[in-house]
Parts: C-alpha cells; structure tokens; sequence
C-alpha cells in the first residue's frame, strides 16, 4: 500500500466514511497521519446507522485522546451519541461547530441530558457555531450559558414556549437558521437577538403564521433572509390557499433593512405564480439589492416564465402518513405515498395490477417503506402479485415491516417468491411478529435474510415473551450472528411491551446487566421509553 | 497488422495483440489514437508503466468489459456503494496484495475508470472497519515513529485511560 501516491490513497478514501479512514490510519506512520490529519479536523458520526460502535469507540478512545485539539467540527446524533460524547466535552479545546442531529424518532428523549451537555459545551471560547434539534427550554440554556464568540445558531422545528423577550440577550448571535412552528415566536427572538444579520427561516405548519401585532422589531442590522414556505402535503395545500397576502404582509416587516431576499415556496398557489405578484412581495423594499425565489406549484401559471421546467419528480409532494392498499387506492396515491400498508383483508387490488401491468417503466421513486400485516406465504393472490409488481417498481425503497407471524424459513421462501431479493436498497428490516429467540438465532434464517438484503443497517425485532435466564446468552449469540452476516449492521433493535421490560431479568433496576452483556459484546444501548412500550436500540 | 487491431508493448518487451475498442477503454490509448495521430498500423504502443503480467490482467479485464456501457461521470459527493462488485471482478481481483496495488498503478495510468473504480472498491473494502494495528499487519506498515514520539501518544492517551 505504501508504494501508492498520495492522490491515488486519496482516491481509495473516497470509497469510505470518513470515521473508518480516521480509525484505520491514525497513529500508523508519520506519512498516514500526514493524510489523514485534514479528516480528523472534521468529524461526522452521522447519519447514526452508517457508524457502527466499534468505530465510535475506536474515535473516542484512540483518536480523542491524542488530536482533541484539532478538531475543529463535530456532527453526532442526539439520541444515540449524546452519553457517549459527554465525558470528552471538555477535551474539544479547538471546537468551532457542533452539530447535533435527531431523527425525531426520539423527540421527547433527552432533553434533560441535552441542556447538561451544552451547559458543558457552551463554555468552549472556541465555539462559533451550533446546530440542535429544538428541544424545550434549549434557547434559555443557550442564553445563559453561551459566550460571546457562538455567532450562528441553527435550530430545527422550534417550538419552546419558555421563549420570552424576557430571557437574557444574545447580542452576539449573527446568524440563525430556524424552522417555527409558530411565526409568533420571531417578535421574541429579535428581542433577544438584536444584532441578527442574517435570517433563515422554515414556515411549514398550516399554523404556523404570524398573528402577532406589527410591526416585528426586525434589527436594523437584518440584511440577508431566506424564507422556505409552503406544505409537504396536499391537504396543507387547500390551508393555505389565500396566504399570499398574509406573506405579502408579512414580508413588508423586512422592507427597510433586508438587502438580499430569497424566497422559496413549496406548493404555492396560484397567487404567487403570477409574475406581477411575485414583484409586489418586494415592491417597497428600499434596500433590496438581490432577490432569488424558487417557487414549486401544481398550478398551471397564466404565462411562461423563461425559468420555469417542468419536474418529472414531485417527491417534495409526498404524502408523509402511510397509505393503506385499498380497493380505493389510486396508483396517483400510491406514487405520492412514501410508507405503504398491506392489509390481511382482501380488497379487490386487479384495477392496480392492470394499471401497472401496461406501464412497464413506471417507477414509485417516492416509496420508502412497505408494511405487510398479511400472510406473506399466499403467494399466488393478487395481493401479493401486486406487492411484487410493487417491489420491482421501487427504486428507493429503504425499510420492509413484517408484522405477520411467519416461520422464519418461510418467509425467506415466500421473500424469494414476491422477488424481495430485487430490494438491493433495503436498509432497515423489521419483523414485528412474536418469535422465540430459537427463531431469531437460527444461523440459516439469518445467512438468507443477509443474501436477500445485502445492505442492511438496521434490524428490529419483538423482544421474546418468555422470561429466561439465558436471554443474555442468546443476545449475545444473535449479536455474533448478526456482525458475522451483515457486513453493514450497526443497529439491533428490541420493540418490547411493557410488561416484559420491567419483569425480565435482563433490565434489572439499574440497567447493570445490559451494560455488562453489553460490555462483553463490545456494543452500547440507548433505550426509548413510550407509554406502553420500549425501543431498545443496540448499536454494534 | 490486422486492421482492427494494436499491439501494446510492456515495460519488459512483450507485445500484445488488442481490439482497438477493447484498447480504447483506456483514455490514455485512445488519446495516443485519436489526438496525438497515432494510427493502428504504427508498429506499437509503448506502455512504459506496466509490466507484462500486469499488462496482460488489464487486457483480461478490457476484453471481460468490452462491451459495458460507459461508466457514469464521477460525483465525489455520492455516497459509493462498496457492495455492487460483480462475481466475475471479485474472482478477477482474488490476487496478491502487490498485483492489486499494481493494478490500480495501470488503471491509473491507462485511466481506464472502470478498473480504477473496482480495485480501489476492493482495496477500501479490505480497509473498512479496521483498527490500525489491523492495517499495518495487513499491509505491512512501517513504523517510524520515533520512541520519542511513541511515549508521546502513550502520555497523551493515559488522560482517557484514568477517566
């Protein structure tokens, strides 16, 4: 390897994440490190499936403890990083950006561990720029805690109602990016942040309009804005039907300090495709020296702009609430749907399956997801003809549900049969139905499922009903199997009742025994509690 | 020569006889073709960065190929998928660590991309997920660190060790 050049080591990087490349070739020769010292300055454990804890521990152990200081930016997740990171926080002496993601299946976790993590994080003078997940009460830590070096503050779906003109001023915040539930909340903020230069700001609630009194203190300083507007669904669009005057209004706030303004709108209606509107959003602006606006609409505009094309892909249209296939189902519902669920009951589905059967290219790009709550085994039905055509149609499908109890080696036969091994996307597995663990050990069901879905990251499993003494053993024979057949698995997942959780002996009162088994397999667990459940996330 | 094909000389002196289309693979030889007024009936193409045995695996690869369509242009933003190797290359690439290495050299120099792509696929699958230890025994890295520098990592790792 060492009679390669540089560029050509350089090329091979390109085919890795960069956490592999930084744990592989630390510490190795002065030549390497020389390499490799450009990617420690700029770590990513994102997204969370893509990193397995092996290199998470190998980062935090060996490369924390020697190049902290060059670190420069740090991207983890909320969820399933943030207890990890905390003892290393004060050793981030060079931070300049911390990004924290959440995939908002976690939404009501951590909150508390959050604000103790940036009041730790906060006190870093190299600090400059800060991305969250909202989280309650997270703009009041910030204000307290923040020094005066945090300039840009990026906050997603925020929605704190402890926001007060009231909290501490942030003079030193230049920049913020934020999506609001509520545009109520922006008098607040530029309450607090009085020297704002620039703002990015998400309106994509039907509620989420300004009802406050104007006019808004916009600070004077305010010179470059962004707005993103408008729905992700079609029902949001017949909501905001005669909003054009509200965002005329509201726009008008900004006239006398905003120099750059670009406006993107997602399923805008008619009012703001017509080209003289689009000139009195700005008319009164005084100061305006750039205006960009990027509109999406069904609508047919009244005359062509020499800019507008025409998409062949409306994925920002999808619809987000999963879709049961139904004698109702449209193939148009199904393409604008991202989660599709197949029922046990039989509907009448030969109106899809002619439909399909006549467009030999068409593709369902939008689809992510198909839950099957049915027998997967009756193979020649037209549900599961429908399902196959459905398959072979999917491009970009990433996760399969099963929520029927199948013999595990059945359901690869019928798996094979319903042509699932043509999902070489598939990255998320979940088979909800109750097994007993025998079932989820079984090396050929395993080997099988690992050839029909060679890209697997995630799978999920019901924690076994029987209580047993030797859970422990046989989770750490399923982790064993797991890491040996799935060359790209970091995340096993236990949906568990209940009852289970707080009667099996694995989940002692401390969490003692899961962090030993865990210890012993080299992985770490985060656990999700809902009200009548737990999600115990195993990353390996 | 035979009308539709070139002979390519290793660096060691064995000529090969080639399609011109299986050789066109390589931009390199299709530039000496084509834009430098190379013509088929020149006697041969020197190829002074491979040798033979590598010469006559890249050949093996070109004629395998020849009639795949032409590789997508390159996005380094594109997440690269490691997995989508085809049996035929992976049995192709089961070979010593230094022909794999000196395959990349040739496809480098020959730019031929879809060579290129697949032995450095393989290379990055042989590296991922491993610590260092684990690459320096496979590929035989040297250490020179100087055990100045050695007790230096190790003071500086202790911090994390007491934690």
């Amino acid at each position: 390897m060492e009679s390669l050049p540089d560029e050509l080591l350089l090329l091979i990087f390109r085919y890795l994440r960069k956490p592999d490349i930084i744990c592989a070739f630390s510490n190795l020769n002065s030549r390497f490190q020389q390499i490799v010292d450009p990617y420690i300055h700029n770590i990513d454990l994102t997204p969370a499936n893509t990193v397995n804890y092996k290199t998470i521990r190998l980062i935090l152990d060996d490369i924390v403890p020697l190049y902290a200081d060059q670190i420069q930016s740090l991207t983890f997740d909320l969820g399933r990083h943030l207890s990890l990171f905390w003892p290393y926080v004060h050793h981030f002496n060079n931070l300049k950006s911390l990004t924290i993601e959440s995939d908002n299946t976690r939404e009501f976790h951590c909150v508390y561990q959050l604000n103790e993590f940036l009041t730790k994080v906060l006190s870093l003078q190299t600090l400059i720029e800060l991305s969250l997940p909202s989280r309650k009460e997270i703009l009041s830590t910030i204000a307290y805690h923040a020094t005066s070096h945090l300039s840009t503050l990026s906050l997603s779906l925020f929605h704190d109602l402890t926001l007060t003109s009231y909290m501490p001023k942030m003079p030193y915040i230049k920049r913020i990016f934020i999506a609001l539930h509520n545009a109520d909340y922006l008098h607040s903020l530029f309450m607090i942040m009085p020297n704002l230069e620039e703002l990015s700001l998400s309106l994509f609630n039907a509620n989420c309009y300004y009802q406050g009194h104007y006019p808004l203190p916009v600070p004077v300083s305010l010179a470059n804005l962004t707005v993103r507007f408008g729905a992700s669904t079609e029902d949001s669009y017949l909501c905001r039907q005669s909003h054009f005057k509200w965002m005329k209004d509201f726009l008008t706030q900004f006239k006398d300090n905003v120099k750059s303004l670009t406006f993107i709108g997602l399923y805008v209606d008619n009012e703001f495709i017509e080209q003289d509107n689009i000139q009195k959003l700005v008319q009164n602006f005084s100061r305006l020296q750039v205006f960009h606006y990027d509109f999406h609409t069904k609508c047919q505009p009244e005359r062509c702009f020499t800019n507008m094309t025409k998409s062949s892909r409306v994925n920002h249209f999808i619809i987000d609430s999963p879709i049961t296939v139904s004698l109702c189902s449209t193939p148009n519902q199904l393409y604008m749907c991202n989660k599709l669920k197949v029922v046990n009951e039989i509907f009448d589905l030969e109106h899809l399956l002619s439909f399909y059967k006549f467009k030999p290219n068409y593709k369902l790009r939008n689809l992510r997801e198909i839950v099957c709550y049915h027998d997967l085994q009756d193979t020649t039905c037209i549900r599961s003809q429908l399902i196959s055509r459905l398959i072979s149609m999917s491009p970009n499908l990433q996760t399969i549900s099963v929520h029927y109890w199948h013999d595990p080696r059945s359901l690869i036969k019928s798996f094979k049969e319903l042509s699932f091994d043509r999902c070489k996307t598939v990255s998320n597995f979940k088979y909800l139905a109750q097994m007993t663990f025998d079932d989820y050990c079984d090396p050929g069901f395993l080997y099988e499922l690992a050839t029909l879905f060679p890209q697997l990251k995630t799978i999920t499993f019901t924690w076994f009903s029987q209580i047993n003494e030797n859970n422990s053993t046989q989770l750490t024979r399923l982790i064993r199997h797991l890491r040996k057949y799935f060359a790209h698995m970091t995340y096993l997942k236990f949906a568990i009742s209940l009852f289970h959780f707080n009667s099996q002996p694995l989940f002692d009162k401390n969490g003692t025994m899961l962090n030993e088994l865990m210890r012993q397999n080299m992985a770490y667990h985060t656990i999700d509690r809902e009200r009548e459940s737990r999600l115990l996330n195993i990353l390996l | 020569m035979a009308g539709n094909k070139i002979k390519l000389q290793s660096n060691d002196g064995d000529t090969f006889d080639v399609d011109v289309e299986i050789a066109k693979q390589s931009a390199t030889i299709k530039t000496m073709l084509e834009d430098l007024g190379m013509s088929e009936e020149d006697d041969v193409i020197p190829l002074p960065n491979v040798n033979s045995a590598i010469l006559k695996k890249v050949i093996q690869w070109a004629t395998h190929h020849k009639d795949d369509p032409p590789p997508p242009e390159d996005d380094e933003n594109r997440e690269k998928n490691l997995s989508d190797i085809s049996s035929w290359d992976q049995d192709f690439l089961k070979v010593d660590q230094g022909t794999l290495f000196e395959l990349i050299l040739a496809a480098n120099y020959l730019d031929i991309k879809g060579l290129l792509d697949v032995t450095c696929k393989t290379v990055a699958n042989m590296i991922k997920g491993r610590t260092p230890e684990e690459i320096r025994r496979q590929f035989n890295i040297k250490n020179d660190f100087t055990p100045q520098e050695e007790e230096q990592i190790k003071k500086e790792n202790e911090w994390c060790e007491e934690k």
